[in-house]
């Protein structure tokens, strides 16, 4: 599970494969116009970066049409990727200097990028943000200074397949109360009742899932000071589970988890029908379900009420960034803008880069939006009277955290370590990249 | 050894077609010292010529390859990243002393190497052998068998054979017929590397056809005395052949093991680009694109690009020194 990569991106180890990534990543290099200007007279030439699905491609496009006859003067070069080429390709560019001048990033990222002092303080451009959460906002900060802002907000849920649930001769569980052990035991029957596997084990590898359990027993993933939030003895406890569900038979064996994991969104159990559920984020859905081909059931993270907060909060998808070094600040601004605030561009995005987080806008849109977005945003509107205070935001270095968590988790499943040696080691190797 | 050097020495007078060798070497000489007395203006606007002729080739030498090798090397020196980075000495070089994942990554590509490059040659050198014996429809199968080196190193191969391998793949479905319960055998740290592994000796195409040109070599008459000394094809095979080709094992053996240090692409697209499982096909490669294109440690990187080529150097440099005891090139003693 690929954080927020709506199109879940089954071919990302192709893409990064040298053939789209490094080699494309000189390209798109090359094609970047000279951004060492930044003067007051912009050149109006600006380079649009972004990653996801072909769908998202196509509107983007759209959306720049739409940008492009309201703003005479200004081109723009738009350079569509997927996910994980992308920061490839971005890492080569910045590297060399030749940042785009408008980029989407990722919270994994943002404060990366930032930190290299590659992005403008968005301050200094003329940006609408009166319609903004003020919370949601604040993840794309640093030191004060806005250096992302949030398109839009999502959820991890766990995402049910009702029709395999039914024919395990087993109900859907009331997802207010259930907790870590229902959903273990749930999950056991589910595999006992059926021929697809209760869970995949796809996600226990994702540290935002871990978040959620760190966040029910009061801890967080980081410290606002940018440390590690959590104790070792919550991370051991979560591998414990980890192990239990293996071992109940609620996940499969070791090396299908791994197999799994590799074959992406598309090609997951999931959504081959050969499991029946998995947590991911509601933004994946559509996804999902069309490679499904049949509807899915949201359900909240077990334990939300068993510990001493629900831990479960809204991350957000994505952001738009600009270079420091970009040619024209004044284009650049009125670019996020168009994107963040116009009707034409939210008509067409709809809730595919997370639902709005322009308020007004996220209120206009709700009544349009396809069914498999809908189900997202309710399930968005019904968990956010519980929602505890946000979590931190993810310290410089955080971008490896994924990588970490993935090695360990494997080395747990196959038991080449014990839970207690997994969360030490997970602690160092953290510790050492966010240090 | 010494026996069979000798003897093949003895048959060289034997052989009809010997004799005009050493003719023919003997006023090869005479042109070249003729050469020299000519001076050395023309030499010298000759070689401005042909230097001329090589500055393409030169300027893209120094652009694209001496370039970014001393800049990596300046690099491995700073903990650069996304476009800033300052001196810190050699601190990369100290915390590669204190790396778990840079020792495994170290052990696997080491293991990697040691087990299939001697299986890759030994494939090569049999395949070669069979072919060697002017069959039908020969330049056929020669296509056929180079073909596997052709593809190996694509992304579409790597793919096959994570399906091949997987759990729901052929080569379970193969042992299934016989009963056997396989599993996934790309997705389990025990075996992983192994799959990657049979994919490097599968690509024995390039080798073999190299063996097949020094096996053509190998003058028939060789062949011929040998039998007349009652040599079966065994001994033909130990006493003439092994002997004669071993400057091509060698050849093959330096570029062969330079290769496979090298190797990138399967591990990637095998693994999801993570040398997983649990790090067991994490090759130096692959961590040095971890560290420098996943966790923006630029300088890190260009450290573990240096460590690669210095293990590179050592390991083409002992090949080097070992081969006095072992290649023999038929004019050396």
């Amino acid at each position: 599970m690929k954080s927020n990569n709506p199109s879940g991106v089954s071919r990302r180890t192709l893409a990064k494969a040298g053939i789209f990534g490094a080699a494309a990543a000189p390209l798109l290099a090359a094609c970047g116009s000279d951004d060492n200007g930044g003067g007051d007279a912009g050149d109006g030439e600006l380079d649009l970066w972004w990653w996801g699905s072909d769908a998202r491609h196509e509107y983007t496009q759209q959306i720049v049409e739409a940008f492009l006859a309201q703003n005479e003067g200004i081109t723009i070069k738009p350079s569509p990727a997927d996910f994980a080429g992308y920061w490839d390709a971005l890492n080569v560019s910045v590297s060399g200097n030749n940042t785009p001048d408008v980029m989407q990033q990722d919270e994994k990222y943002l404060r990366d990028y930032a930190d290299k002092n590659a992005l403008l303080p968005l301050e200094e451009l003329d940006i609408d943000l009166s319609n903004m959460d003020e919370g949601t906002l604040a993840t794309g900060q640093l030191d004060g200074q806005t250096y992302g802002i949030p398109t839009g907000v999502n959820a991890i849920a766990l995402l049910v397949n009702p029709g395999l649930v039914e024919a395990a001769g087993l109900t859907i569980p009331d997802d207010t109360t259930w907790t870590w052990a229902d959903f273990l035991q749930f999950t056991a029957d589910l595999s006992a009742g059926g021929d697809a596997i209760g869970n995949s084990g796809v996600s226990f590898n994702n540290e935002s899932l871990f978040a959620v359990f760190a966040r029910q027993k009061g801890e967080n993933l980081y410290t606002p000071e940018g440390g590690l939030g959590f104790s070792e003895s919550t991370m051991t406890e979560w591998w414990e589970l980890v192990l239990e569900a293996r071992d109940s038979g609620a996940t499969p064996e070791a090396s299908k988890v791994v197999e799994g994991y590799a074959a992406g969104q598309d090609q997951a159990p999931l959504s081959t029908g050969t499991g029946v559920t998995e947590f991911y984020w509601t933004n994946q859905i559509g996804g999902i379900q069309a490679a499904l081909g049949s509807d899915l059931t949201l359900l909240r993270v077990p334990g939300e009420s068993e510990g001493v907060q629900p831990g479960m909060f809204l991350k957000s998808a994505m952001y738009w960034s600009v270079a420091r070094t970009t040619s024209d600040k004044e284009a650049a601004g009125k670019l996020v803008d168009f994107l963040l605030n116009s009707d034409e561009s939210i008509d067409l995005t709809l809730g595919d880069r997370g639902l709005p987080s322009n308020l007004a806008q996220r209120e206009r849109i709700l009544p349009n939006l396809p069914a498999d977005q809908q189900l997202g945003a309710d399930f968005i509107a019904a968990i956010t009277p519980d929602l505890a205070e946000a979590p931190p935001v993810p310290p410089v270095g955080a971008g490896a955290v994924a990588d970490v968590m993935l090695g360990i988790y494997e080395s747990l499943l196959f038991d080449q370590i014990t839970p207690a040696e997994a969360s030490a080691s997970f602690i160092e190797q953290v510790s050492a990249e966010i240090g | 050894m010494t026996d069979n050097d000798v003897a093949v020495v003895r048959t060289k007078p034997r052989s009809s077609g010997a004799p005009p060798e050493p003719a023919a070497d003997a006023p090869a000489p005479k042109p070249e010292r003729a050469k020299r007395g000519i001076g050395t203006t023309i030499r010298s606007r000759e070689r401005w010529a042909a230097l001329s002729f090589m500055s393409p080739w030169f300027l893209g030498l120094l652009a694209i390859t001496v370039g970014p090798m001393v800049a990596s090397f300046y690099l491995s020196f700073t903990d650069y990243s996304l476009g800033v980075g300052e001196w810190i000495g050699t601190e990369n070089y100290e915390r590669m002393l204190d790396d778990p994942r840079l020792a495994q990554s170290v052990k696997v590509t080491a293991i990697y190497t040691f087990v299939s490059v001697p299986l890759q040659l030994a494939a090569a050198l049999g395949l070669a052998l069979l072919l060697d014996r002017g069959l039908r429809g020969m330049s056929f199968y020669r296509s056929v068998f180079y073909l596997p080196s052709l593809l190996g190193a694509s992304v579409a191969i790597a793919i096959m054979w994570r399906q091949v391998f997987g759990s729901e793949g052929l080569v379970n479905q193969v042992l299934a017929l016989f009963g056997i319960q396989g599993q996934g055998w790309v997705s389990h740290p025990d075996y992983a590397l192994g799959t990657l592994i049979i994919l490097n000796v599968w690509t024995f195409g390039s080798p073999m056809i190299i063996f097949l040109a020094g096996l053509r070599q190998i003058p028939a008459m060789y062949y011929e005395a040998a039998k007349v000394d009652g040599a079966g094809v065994i001994r033909r095979f130990v006493n003439v052949t092994l002997p004669l080709l071993t400057p091509i094992i060698f050849f093959n053996l330096v570029l062969q093991i330079i290769n496979s240090f090298q190797s990138f692409t399967q591990a990637f697209i095998v693994s999801s680009g993570k040398g997983g499982p649990a790090d067991s096909t994490l090759f130096l490669t692959l961590y040095l694109y971890d560290q420098g294109f996943t966790k923006f440690n630029m300088g890190y990187a260009s450290a573990i690009a240096w460590l690669l080529l210095a293990i590179i150097a050592i390991f083409t440099a002992l090949n080097f020194l070992m081969s006095k005891f072992w290649v023999f090139y038929g004019d050396n003693d």
